[in-house]
């Protein structure tokens, strides 16, 4: 790569990463460029759309925002880490399907979104869902199809765990 | 999940960018090209081996410009090489040399452009009715340029193998692409192979302009014979892209003693941009449903195209339908407000048809279903007191809150078939289908899956005719060397012609069932002719839509009602309610799904689409917050399918195009007590009304 360079050491998806970046990259170009995870899409490009988000030590952040030089240290979980990781199989199983997003594009950035929000509230209702989806934009309107299956989710889980107290 | 065309980049591939005009109008009179290093490539206009110009029903548009400049950010030059940032400094080291020309702007499309388009349409004696009209209602109705904001940028992927080109883009109609590539590299369409990728929600803006990057694409694999990937970034996007047009339509109504309608005179004015299109299916909409779904005797409408200076116009959802339907609800309100009866009565009774008293039984049944779904009456009429009370915006201590009515017909068999009959020579449209030894069926066909959930609609009807388990049946990928051409991906198109085509080859398959072993494989094809059968002529729509015979439209009444802040002018939008007749249900969680989603994409663009006349030069307006309502933003939605005796499904794509922005504007002129003429509505917009 022509230019300045600098080192980089940060963990993502739960794995130790060194990296030589540009130093005006953005964490969005370092994810899908160097490491080839696609599915953290670019959408508006200014931190509008959502479409990009990623978990920063646990935080939801739009990763066209932020710069590579920033990244020392930090933990990073991408849409691919949520999908795989052990440690998030339990929110995994509150996330809507994938036919519930119409296009597609905007589905990985409100599937960490969500992921975000069950991470501090393992049952949320239809308004801490709406506010935890506030900065993310679905052009073809499906927040309410997407509302509806994280609480439908949420609550089967929920009597599901009752019903396996109350046998017990 | 498919990848979308930025998640695609083949081994070795290189980068690519566009060198674009920085000004807007004027004449290059050199390009200076710095020395390329090794492994990079130039392409200007002069090395096209084809033809320069894309052209796609009624619309054209250049790949590369040599020397006149029409718009800001016309491409120039193309650039790749392995290198992002290296292309990125070549870009920069072009030396240009213009004489700029300031644009032409006049105050309204009436100013003196040159007109690209006339189309008139007249019957009865409209001198006469005015010469005896008790009262003459003016006014004049103005949208702005409509910008898709699909949520992937442009772009495309191409490559070149020495024998023939390969081309990966989102794109709305493939085999469109394949003959316009082929066009520009002046090869033969069998040498050019499109696999097109998902398409996202792209309100028809995955057509022209999905064939200008791809077209750039193309070029440069073919010039670097390497794979080349080019993807627009949003800003490249959003400035250099062509738009929904803007129009200024003007209404004047001859009134009788008792406030009946003697006559219309409607005079359309559509910008055409830069390269105005001189036969623009936009102009033949709006001028054939000037004046709504309402019985009027003496009828005089004038469409006109202009060429003005500013960006490049191209294919929009509704597009020439909604500004017209807009011009003609709200200029419908006003004509209320003389006869002093509430929406719903007017409407219901300019509905009847001549000599009839009863008028479409469509279009009552959705009217009086959203009126009682959303109370419509009893609000209107509250609001309707306290705006009488109110003399001024600022007086008591009432909330603004208003209520809008509005009625849009939509033509179930596709007006969307109007842009297939605009090409010089329109194609035949096949499908295939292949059911195997496992009883599983392969659809194949052209038509690319999208927001609109098309592929779901097939698979939906395939099943329901054949007797199979959805999840047997599947949609080949779209690849012009594996599947028929259908056309292009739009709703009303596939209702009109891929439906019919899909029930012939699945009532052949049910007849080969019995006597044939499996695989059965069946191919069936409509002529250009046949197609045009189905879709209807034009004109004869157009004496239809005059209001005699109207079982094939789909029908939908559409309520609005919001709630202003009286300092800040901000609008919530505290509901929307709408009735939809569009024939057969096959699938209603998909449709009621579609309509929300466009429900909500309308009113974003209702309130605050970016492209005004004014901001055209600027060109910095649009953000993808402003579009696109977030989650927190949700109004109420109520969707109401009403039951037909149809068999036969209808298009419905265009309906929340028709009657959201309208009955927006209606609720927003009864809060206020203005008189607001345009969309999008802002509260700039109102702050200038108040002043004025």
């Amino acid at each position: 790569m022509p230019g300045n360079v600098i080192k980089l050491r940060f963990i993502l998806n739960e794995q130790p990463v060194l990296l030589q970046a540009h130093p005006g990259a953005r964490l969005l170009d370092v994810l899908r460029c160097d490491f080839g995870l696609k599915a953290t899409r670019e959408g508006c490009a200014r931190g509008e759309c959502g479409a990009c988000l990623v978990l920063m030590n646990g935080v939801a952040v739009n990763s066209c925002l932020i710069p590579a030089f920033t990244l020392s240290d930090a933990e990073i979980v991408t849409i691919e880490g949520i999908h795989s990781l052990k440690s998030f199989a339990d929110i995994r199983k509150k996330l809507p399907d994938c036919d519930v997003y119409r296009c597609g594009f905007c589905s990985s950035g409100m599937q960490v979104a969500l992921a975000a929000l069950l991470l501090s509230d393992p049952e949320p209702g239809k308004e801490a869902i709406l506010q935890a989806l506030t900065g993310n934009l679905c052009s073809c309107g499906s927040y309410r199809r997407i509302v509806n299956s994280v609480v439908e989710r949420s609550s089967r889980k929920r009597r599901y765990g009752r019903r396996r107290v109350e046998r017990s | 999940m498919q990848p979308f065309i930025s998640d695609i980049a083949p081994k070795r591939s290189l980068r690519a960018a566009v060198f674009r005009a920085p000004f807007r109008k004027g004449t290059v009179t050199a390009i200076g090209v710095p020395i390329l290093p090794r492994g990079y490539f130039c392409v200007g206009q002069q090395d096209i081996p084809g033809t320069s110009v894309l052209s796609y029903a009624g619309y054209s548009l250049p790949i590369l410009v040599k020397s006149k400049v029409r718009y800001l950010g016309e491409p120039l030059l193309l650039f790749c090489g392995p290198n992002a940032e290296v292309l990125g400094r070549l870009s920069s080291a072009v030396e240009l040399s213009y004489e700029e020309q300031p644009p032409v702007e006049y105050k309204d499309l009436s100013g003196p452009y040159r007109e690209a388009q006339i189309i008139n349409l007249a019957h009865g004696d409209v001198d006469l009715a005015f010469s005896l009209a008790e009262q003459i209602v003016e006014g004049e109705y103005r949208t702005a340029r409509q910008e898709h904001y699909y949520p992937d940028t442009l772009g495309a992927v191409a490559d070149w193998d020495g024998k023939s080109l390969t081309v990966h883009a989102a794109t709305q109609d493939p085999f469109g692409l394949q003959l316009a590539i082929a066009g520009c590299l002046n090869l033969p369409p069998r040498k050019v192979r499109v696999v097109a990728v998902p398409i996202g929600n792209s309100t028809e803006g995955k057509l022209l302009s999905s064939f200008l990057v791809a077209a750039q694409a193309g070029l440069l694999a073919y010039t670097a014979k390497k794979p080349v990937v080019l993807v627009y970034d949003r800003d490249e996007d959003l400035h250099c892209s062509p738009k929904g047009p803007q129009f200024q339509i003007r209404h004047q109504t001859a009134l009788d003693q008792d406030g009946g309608t003697m006559a219309v005179r409607v005079q359309i004015l559509m910008d055409g941009g830069c390269y105005a299109p001189k036969n623009s299916e936009a102009l033949h909409r709006a001028v054939h449903c000037a004046w709504g779904a309402y019985k009027i005797p003496n009828l005089e409408v004038t469409g006109r195209t202009v060429a003005t200076d500013f960006p490049p116009i191209g294919p929009f959802r509704a597009s020439g339908l909604s500004q017209a339907f807009f011009a003609a609800e709200l200029h419908s309100s006003r004509l209320e407000e003389i006869a002093q009866l509430d929406p719903f009565n007017w409407k219901r009774e300019n509905l009847a048809q001549a000599g009839r008293k009863e008028g479409p039984a469509s279009a009552l049944a959705v009217l009086e279903e959203v009126t009682g779904l959303s109370d419509f009456i009893r609000k209107y009429s509250a609001y309707a007191a306290v705006k009488k009370r109110r003399k001024t915006i600022d007086q008591g201590t009432y909330p603004l809150r208003g209520i809008g009515l509005a009625l849009a017909y939509q033509d179930g068999r596709g007006w969307s078939a109007d842009l297939h009959n605009l090409e010089p020579a329109p194609k035949s449209s096949a499908m295939k289908l292949v059911l195997d030894r496992n009883r599983r069926l392969r659809i194949y066909t052209s038509l690319v899956d999208s927001a609109m959930g098309i592929h779901g609609i097939l698979i939906h009807r395939a099943a329901e005719l054949l007797g199979l388990d959805p999840k047997k049946i599947t949609v080949q990928p779209v690849d012009t060397r594996e599947v028929p051409d259908t056309g292009p991906t739009i709703l009303s198109r596939v209702v009109a012609v891929a439906l019919p085509l899909l029930e012939q080859c699945c009532w052949s398959i049910q007849r080969k069932r019995k006597g044939f072993a499996l695989p059965i494989e069946v191919r069936r094809s409509l002529s250009a002719e046949q197609q045009h059968g189905l879709g209807g002529d034009r004109h004869a729509q157009g004496k239809r839509r005059a209001g005699e015979e109207a079982g094939d439209l789909s029908w939908a009444a559409t309520v609005v009602e919001v709630e202003l802040d009286p300092v800040t002018f901000q609008s919530t939008c505290r509901g929307i309610w709408m009735a939809v007749e569009t024939g057969a249900v096959w699938d209603r969680t998909a449709i009621l799904g579609m309509l929300e989603g466009e429900i909500l994409r309308c009113l974003g663009s209702s309130r605050l689409l970016g492209y005004t006349a004014a901001a055209a030069s600027a060109l910095t307006a649009c953000f993808a917050g402003d579009l696109v309502p977030s989650a927190t933003e949700l109004p109420e939605i109520q969707i109401r399918l009403l039951e037909s005796q149809s068999a036969e499904m209808k298009g419905f794509e265009h309906l929340p195009y028709l009657g959201v922005p309208a009955s927006y504007a209606e609720a927003v002129c009864q809060a206020t007590g203005l008189y607001i003429d345009q969309v999008p509505i802002t509260a700039e917009v109102i702050q200038q009304c108040l002043e004025t």
